[in-house]
């Protein structure tokens, strides 16, 4: 079987979930990645990344009570799977192999 | 600030009912919270933006994901919102990939579509442009055609010009009259004489009409003067042909009746007068309009124009006053004359109106035939499908989705067959107006445009709606757990067999009547091959000869010039005899008149006898062959001077000297008294069942006219002959015209020209329905065989004979079929009842014609049921069996 990987945008939003813990939906998800890397997110795009993760069994999901503020809708909330913990796990060992021995190369530039 | 309602609309639609609440609620979190220093402006275009992200990104996102499930099953996916193009598209793709799959059904489909379709627009096309289309006239629905009309007297829709005079003078609501005839007129020309079909007219024919000139100038109110009448107006054909359309010609002179003329005017290209369409070349009448002897000459068609706030109603209320008022004031010639005022389109298709709707209705039952065959064949298919529509259906397609794919399917065969239907049916208009009889009006009118498109769209959509949508719904309602359980997806279409066999009786029972029709033209149509007139029809010939130039100063010398041109004629070899006559049967014109009998009580005028007269030569009887049944014919000595003589026919003796010898007896006719010398026996009518008409003919001698026919009897095919008599008769007299040359099987085909037209479109579509009601039949019954397969195995198995198994098929077969001839019998008794006006000398309800036509369908049906019986006993029960 072919080993699943991860697109860059598909690991921001991974991490983001795993940083925000039991408080990980929409809203602060995409607050998350905008603030830590300083740049401005589609929101589309981070709940398309999320349904994909979540058709790839690497993330769950569960909607909560209805709130008024939120229109008489709940929020969905997302957890990380043991699959996404691994894949994130490798993909972060492949880059720090990828740059190892790489800062005298950078520091010459 | 809430969220649009137009963006919460289309989120809806697009973002996936998983998604849907987390999605929406962070955005109205967001909008609450998040943006509260944005002004509600700001905040609005921020959510429509976040809206269009989602919509696109989930739609694209919806393809991908479908693209991947078909990969991986095949199967229709699950239901998704309607209305989305791409799963529109996806949709015929998959019907498309589903028809070719199977040619045969498609095909056959296809085909049946067409031909209804194509059938029924190309006679819709014809009625459309005869019947239905506005006449190319200014304001056309305010013109109106005017007639004298007299219960006593046979209806033609004529009047008399003083009388028109008198009408416009009076009436309010009809604002305009004009009034015209055809006129034969003599042109000289380089090449000597030569007949024009002319036509004389009030000005004001022209102003109702609203005909414009191309050239010069139309007919004006000066023009009526007598003494300042000789002007003429060419139509644009005559301008183009024999003018070269030379725009010198006005204010040239022509030379018409020995006359000269002063040309001042063209008709506009494709201006014409309605009924008269043939006229060449317009003059004003020889008289004043107003001359009052001209009253009782009632020969010309008046057109009127409505004034535009009248009505139809109220014109007609107003004429029948002023006809009231006419009579009095003159009593001899109008008294007992109204005046009928109809649609002036009504007036000239009237005629073929009956004509027109017979065919459209005949084409109508081939399209519901169709129609049926079509609902079958999808029946047939949707049962066929049960199996793969469970399949799909527990995939998870839901029921909308596969009535979507099948009502696909039902489209793109319903746009094929249209558009096919389309391309026959502009080949089949062609034909038809190419094939068409003479006479029929408006028929250059004729022609496929995009009315007649959007007509064939129309009953394509119509044809898929009607028999897509019913299958399918049929067809869709499959229980998963009963059509999987069956395992054979033949089994499971057995509790539709009820309304396949619907179908089967209703488009047996349309063919029928179809094949009735058919059968009735027919039989008419043979009887008048058959013609017995009571004398030879073989090697007869007929030409018209007219003398009106000044040059001869009495009616006797133009007669003894024409009995001089018989003597000519006779002398060529090859020539028995040579008759004159004024009129004859088939040719010629008929003349009726009253008439008195001498010694016996007059009656009113109105109230007396009419009959057919003709003024004869003395060869006339011999050379046609009619034989004298007592007395002597006529001879030379019955000249001017000689006691007044007349020739009566058998039926006219039987008629009125019913004990008694008419021999010797007196006639009174135009004021002539005249005494009976002989009777001939009868010509028979060409409509077989028409009585003979009672007839007397007198001498030419003693009445004698400027025009004749030569009847002539040869030995030979006399349309050899025409060339050498024309030279023979042109040598005589430069100023006698001589035209019309026909054979008398010229003039019989002349008068088969329309009934084989209407046998031959009937018959047509009969035959078309004929095959439609076979492969309907032959399909259900195949159909219910190929299910019956394992029970026929295993009866056989069990020793039932082949005989027995096709007796069973054919036994069920025939009982739909049977069904549909016995209500098709019922139905053509009431429907030919509309054919009478074409039939001759065949009742509508004709026994034999009934009776044949049941036992045709009746054997098509049998065979088209015995051909899968006999496939039926083929079973070999081990076979059948271990399909399972």
């Amino acid at each position: 079987m072919r080993r699943e990987s991860l697109g860059e945008f598909e690991q921001l939003v991974l991490l983001a979930i795993m940083r925000l813990g039991s408080d990980a939906y929409g809203v602060p998800i995409v607050q998350e990645i905008e603030r830590r890397t300083g740049r401005s997110v589609a929101r589309a795009a981070v709940y398309i990344a999320l349904r994909r993760l979540q058709g790839k069994g690497l993330v769950s999901s569960w909607l909560a009570d209805p709130t008024p503020e939120r229109g008489g809708r709940g929020k969905r909330y997302f957890r990380i799977e043991s699959a996404g913990v691994e894949l994130v796990k490798e993909s972060r060992r492949a880059l720090v192999s990828m740059w190892e021995d790489l800062d005298p190369i950078l520091e010459d530039r | 600030m809430k969220p649009p309602v137009v963006a919460l609309w289309l989120l809806r639609h697009t973002v996936p009912a998983e998604d849907r609440d987390g999605i929406l609620g962070d955005l109205e979190e967001t909008l609450r919270t998040g943006l509260a220093d944005a002004s509600p402006a700001g905040m609005r275009l921020w959510y429509w933006r976040q809206t269009f992200s989602l919509a696109v990104r989930f739609l694209r996102e919806r393809m991908i994901e479908r693209r991947t499930t078909i990969g991986q099953s095949g199967a229709l996916g699950p239901d998704v919102p309607s209305g989305s193009v791409s799963t529109l598209l996806q949709d015929l793709r998959y019907a498309v990939r589903g028809l070719i799959r199977s040619p045969g059904f498609s095909l056959v489909t296809i085909f049946t579509l067409a031909l209804g379709i194509g059938a029924n627009t190309a006679i819709f096309s014809v009625v459309d442009g005869i019947l239905l289309r506005p006449l190319p006239l200014s304001e056309p629905d305010r013109l109106v055609a005017l007639c004298e009309i007299n219960p006593a007297i046979a209806a033609f829709c004529i009047g008399s010009p003083p009388n028109v005079e008198d009408w416009d003078e009076q009436a309010e609501a009809i604002e305009e009259f004009g009034l015209g005839r055809q006129w034969a007129f003599t042109l000289k020309g380089d090449d000597g004489i030569e007949g024009v079909s002319g036509g004389i007219a009030t000005p004001g024919l022209f102003n109702v009409l609203r005909l414009a000139p191309a050239l010069g100038r139309l007919l004006q109110p000066s023009d009526v003067d007598p003494g300042n009448n000789h002007v003429a107006v060419l139509s644009h054909a005559m301008w183009r042909t024999r003018f070269g359309a030379d725009p010198a010609v006005i204010g040239q002179p022509v030379v018409l009746d020995g006359e000269s003329y002063e040309i001042v005017g063209v008709l506009a290209s494709g201006a014409e007068v309605p009924r008269l369409e043939t006229v060449e070349l317009w003059a004003p009448l020889h008289f004043h309009p107003r001359e009052e002897q001209r009253r009782a000459w009632r020969g010309f068609l008046v057109y009127g124009r409505l004034a535009p706030e009248a009505t139809l109603l109220g014109a007609r209320e107003e004429m029948n006053v002023i006809a009231g008022r006419l009579g009095e004031t003159y009593p001899e010639t109008n008294e007992g004359w109204g005046i009928s005022v109809v649609p002036l389109r009504d007036c000239i298709v009237g005629s073929v109106r009956p004509t027109l709707l017979i065919f459209l209705g005949a084409v109508g039952f081939v399209l519901l035939i169709g129609c049926a065959n079509v609902a079958n064949l999808l029946l047939v298919r949707g049962a066929g499908r049960r199996c793969e529509l469970a399949v799909r259906s527990a995939l998870g397609a839901g029921r909308v989705r596969l009535v979507r794919l099948l009502l696909s399917e039902a489209l793109i065969l319903s746009v094929l067959g249209g558009v096919a239907g389309v391309l026959l049916s502009v080949v089949a208009v062609n034909a038809f107006v190419s094939l068409a009889p003479p006479g029929i009006p408006r028929l250059d009118e004729v022609g496929v445009d995009g009315r007649m498109l959007v007509f064939a769209l129309l009953l394509s959509v119509v044809t898929t709606v009607l028999f897509g949508v019913v299958p399918s719904l049929n067809s869709t309602t499959v229980d998963l757990n009963q059509a999987l359980k069956e395992g054979d997806p033949r089994a499971a279409g057995r509790s539709r067999i009820g309304i396949r066999g619907i179908l089967v009786v209703s488009e047996v029972a349309l063919a029928l009547m179809l094949l009735v029709g058919a059968g009735l033209l027919t039989k008419s149509f043979a009887g008048l091959l058959n013609w017995d007139p009571g004398f030879d029809r073989e090697n007869l010939l007929t030409v018209w000869l007219l003398t009106s130039s000044p040059r001869f100063q009495s009616g006797e010398q133009v007669v003894s010039l024409h009995s001089q041109a018989a003597e000519e004629v006779v002398s060529l070899p090859s020539v028995l005899s040579v008759g004159k006559t004024s009129a004859g049967p088939l040719f010629g014109g008929l003349e009726t008149d009253e008439f008195v009998i001498g010694g016996r009580p007059d009656s009113e005028p109105g109230q007396r006898p009419v009959v057919r007269w003709y003024d004869v030569g003395p060869n006339y009887f011999s050379t046609l062959g009619v034989p004298l049944l007592a007395g002597r014919l006529f001879t030379t000595a019955d000249v001017r001077e000689a006691p007044q003589v007349a020739i009566i026919n058998k039926a006219l003796a039987d008629r009125y000297w019913i004990d008694e010898d008419p021999l010797g007896g007196q006639v009174v006719i135009h004021g002539r008294t005249m005494m009976i010398v002989g009777v001939v026996g009868n010509v028979a009518s060409f409509n077989t069942g028409e009585p003979v008409r009672p007839e007397i003919y007198w001498p030419q001698m003693q009445a004698p006219r400027l025009a004749t026919y030569l009847l002539i009897r040869t030995t030979t095919d006399p349309a050899t002959l025409i060339r050498p008599i024309r030279d023979r008769l042109r040598g005589l007299d430069p100023d006698m015209r001589v035209a019309g040359f026909t054979t008398m099987d010229g003039h019989i085909g002349r008068q088969l020209v329309r009934p084989r037209f209407n046998m031959l479109l009937v018959g047509i579509f009969a035959s078309v329905a004929l095959a439609l009601a076979s492969v309907g039949i032959y399909g259900v019954v195949s159909y219910s065989v190929a299910m019956r397969t394992r029970e026929m195995g295993i009866r056989m198995a069990l020793g039932a004979r082949a005989v027995d198994i096709v007796r069973s098929v054919v036994g069920r077969g025939m009982v739909p079929a049977l069904l549909g001839i016995g209500i098709g019998l019922a139905g053509a008794f009431g429907v030919t009842r509309l054919l009478a006006s074409m039939l001759v000398g065949v009742e509508p309800t004709d026994g034999v014609t009934f009776f044949s036509v049941a036992a045709l369908l009746g054997v098509v049906a049998a065979v088209a049921c015995y051909v899968p019986a006999c496939r039926a006993t083929r079973v070999e029960a081990s076979v059948t069996l271990r399909e399972d």
